[in-house]
């Protein structure tokens, strides 16, 4: 009998036997009654667990997929705002491009005359008057044009880089000199760099790379920057400098490149979300935790090469990106 | 060559054109340097003096560049028409590959522009005054582009390279504007595949799109035969039966930067 119908019987009846056949059968009738109502109930109950399950299941999807969004849409206005500084940096560069046409060209002229001006002198006075004065500008005067012509060809070499970051990425890849674009990056970042850290090049021959030159670029800057942070949080306020190594060699086909710092190291319990976008471990306002969230999907997503890293906590990172020579397709989507 | 070189600089920007009086200063047993600021009176002193060299600014007010180096070419074919330019803008840049025989970039050091002007004044006047006319004189050679590599874009690699292939024409200007310097980094390509690599898919779009459709067939490129096809084609816009094909199209190809200067003729 079930459960509850006996409960419900001893309630009525007591433990007065019953014995009217009518009445064993009413009962057995209301038994089978209840036994199928709890069968349903069960299975009612199942198809509601099942259903909150994929309710469950749809919702990790819909919040994936607003994660997926959200991120594409942060890459998109990063990608928008890149550009449009891109522009600005290319028309400013262009804009000094003249001033230091005319510069370099004047100072070269001051140097050719002073030379042609110092041989005439010294022919025209007999004897030569050479006081302490004339001699100490004798000395100095090239040497104060040789630092604007060496300042003025170092503004140039920073505009050419800037220039050549900013170019903007046109829709096909096409093959480019990896190691211009490790020297041009390695001028933009050189105020982040040059307090913490030395740079060391160690550039096999390696042929032009067919890709978009201006996002490996940003790669490049990304992880150089990186770079910086992690020796600056090692080094603190010691005075000591690090070393950041940055190799080219061609592995398997691939051109590999790899960035290798001495910093502070990645923690370990930070490392399976390095490549997860607005994952950051720096403090509030100062990381976008894009980085390397964005250097993951150019280089896998829209070169088809790969990028890892390897760290040691207190002993530095290497980030290694593999990329193929001859470009290829973007996997697909 | 007899005396200095004659060289006429053309910029809208009075202290560039002072700074160049001053750094060529040094090159005055050589080169003997006339300033004109701005396109008109570039063409005022074209009218005058005949200049062995002009070097022009490319984006200036009323006459530009284009405009100053097209008069040099219709005025004085045998003068050497240089650009040296802070244009970035591929577009205009690339209506001027036919043009102009050498690109500069702003800035320049002295040093190299004088290098490049020595260089094509060697390959200039190492020809006789007929050959040197005719050679320098080219401008856009005789082009036929098929409709469909102008179209659409989105063409491949190996579609571009397909129809500069098919065009010997656009195949040399293709390689002028690789060689150039100014649209990619400086070195001598003689390869279209290379050529077109270098330059980008976008860069060789733009320069088929820029390009005059001037011919209605078009002769195919061929690597091993490049001095004769060029002269050819060059010398279909202006026959002159007294020169040789091959000597024509071995001029061009120097003058343009695609092939090294020859060594002086022994």
């Amino acid at each position: 009998v079930h459960t509850l119908l006996h409960r419900q019987l001893r309630k009525a009846f007591g433990t007065r036997p019953v014995d009217d056949p009518a009445l064993l059968k009413l009962l057995a009738a209301i038994d089978d009654a209840y036994v199928a109502a709890d069968d349903e109930r069960v299975q009612l109950e199942r198809s509601l667990f099942l259903a909150s399950d994929e309710l469950l299941e749809r919702n990790r999807r819909l919040e994936h997929e607003l994660g997926e969004r959200k991120r594409l849409e942060v890459e998109l206005q990063q990608a928008e705002k890149l550009r449009a500084v891109g522009q600005l940096a290319a028309g400013v560069a262009h804009e000094i491009n003249t001033p230091i046409q005319f510069i370099g060209d004047s100072i070269s002229f001051l140097v050719d005359s002073f030379a042609e001006l110092g041989l005439a002198a010294e022919a025209t006075l007999r004897p030569p008057i050479e006081t302490d004065e004339i001699a100490f500008l004798r000395g100095e005067i090239p040497r104060a044009l040789m630092r604007c012509r060496d300042g003025t060809e170092r503004v140039g070499t920073i505009v050419r880089a800037l220039r050549c970051l900013a170019h903007p990425d046109g829709v096909d890849q096409q093959s480019a000199d990896l190691h211009e674009a490790i020297h041009n990056t390695l001028i933009i970042v050189a105020s982040e760099l040059k307090p913490v850290a030395d740079v060391e090049l160690a550039l096999a021959a390696v042929p032009d790379v067919v890709c978009h030159i201006g996002e490996i670029q940003q790669v490049l800057l990304n992880l150089l920057v990186n770079a910086a942070h992690a020796i600056g949080d090692r080094v603190g306020r010691s005075g000591q400098r690090g070393l950041i190594r940055v190799v080219t060699f061609i592995q398997d086909g691939d051109l590999v490149l790899s960035v290798r710092d001495d910093g502070a190291g990645v923690p370990p319990a930070a490392r399976a979300r390095v490549f997860e976008p607005f994952f950051t471990t720096k403090p509030i306002g100062q990381g976008t935790g894009q980085g390397l969230s964005i250097a993951h999907s150019i280089i896998v997503d829209r070169h088809g090469g790969q990028i890892t890293f390897d760290s040691v906590v207190g002993e530095g990172t290497t980030f290694t990106i593999r990329l193929p020579i001859a470009g290829r397709v973007p996997s697909a989507k | 060559m007899t005396g200095r070189a004659r060289i006429l600089f053309v910029d809208d920007v009075k202290e560039v054109l002072d700074g160049l009086a001053g750094s060529v200063w040094r090159y005055r047993k050589t080169w003997h340097p006339t300033f004109a600021l701005g396109g008109a009176s570039a063409v005022t002193e074209m009218r005058k003096t005949s200049f062995d060299v002009i070097v022009t600014d490319m984006r200036m007010p009323v006459v530009d560049g284009e405009a100053v180096l097209n008069a040099a070419a219709t005025y004085s074919p045998s003068t050497i028409r240089i650009i040296l330019s802070g244009q970035i803008d591929r577009a205009i840049s690339m209506r001027t590959t036919s043009i102009a025989h050498r690109f500069m970039s702003k800035p320049c050091r002295i040093e190299e522009l004088y290098d490049c002007v020595e260089e094509v004044l060697r390959v200039a006047t190492a020809m006789d005054t007929t050959m040197r006319s005719l050679v320098c004189g080219v401008g856009q050679l005789p082009v036929a582009i098929h409709p469909t590599a102008r179209s659409d874009e989105g063409q491949t690699t190996d579609q571009l390279v397909a129809a500069v292939t098919g065009d010997a024409g656009l195949a040399a200007h293709v390689l002028h504007a690789a060689s150039s310097g100014f649209f990619a980094k400086r070195q001598r390509v003689s390869d279209l595949r290379e050529a077109v690599t270098l330059l980008g898919n976008e860069t060789v779009r733009t320069l088929i799109r820029a390009i005059k459709v001037t011919s209605p067939s078009a002769t195919a490129w061929n690597a091993n035969t490049m001095d004769e096809t060029v002269g050819r084609i060059a010398m279909s816009l202006r026959p002159e039966p007294a020169l040789d094909h091959v000597a024509v199209g071995r001029n061009l190809l120097a003058l343009w930067g695609i092939t090294p200067e020859l060594p002086q003729a022994l």
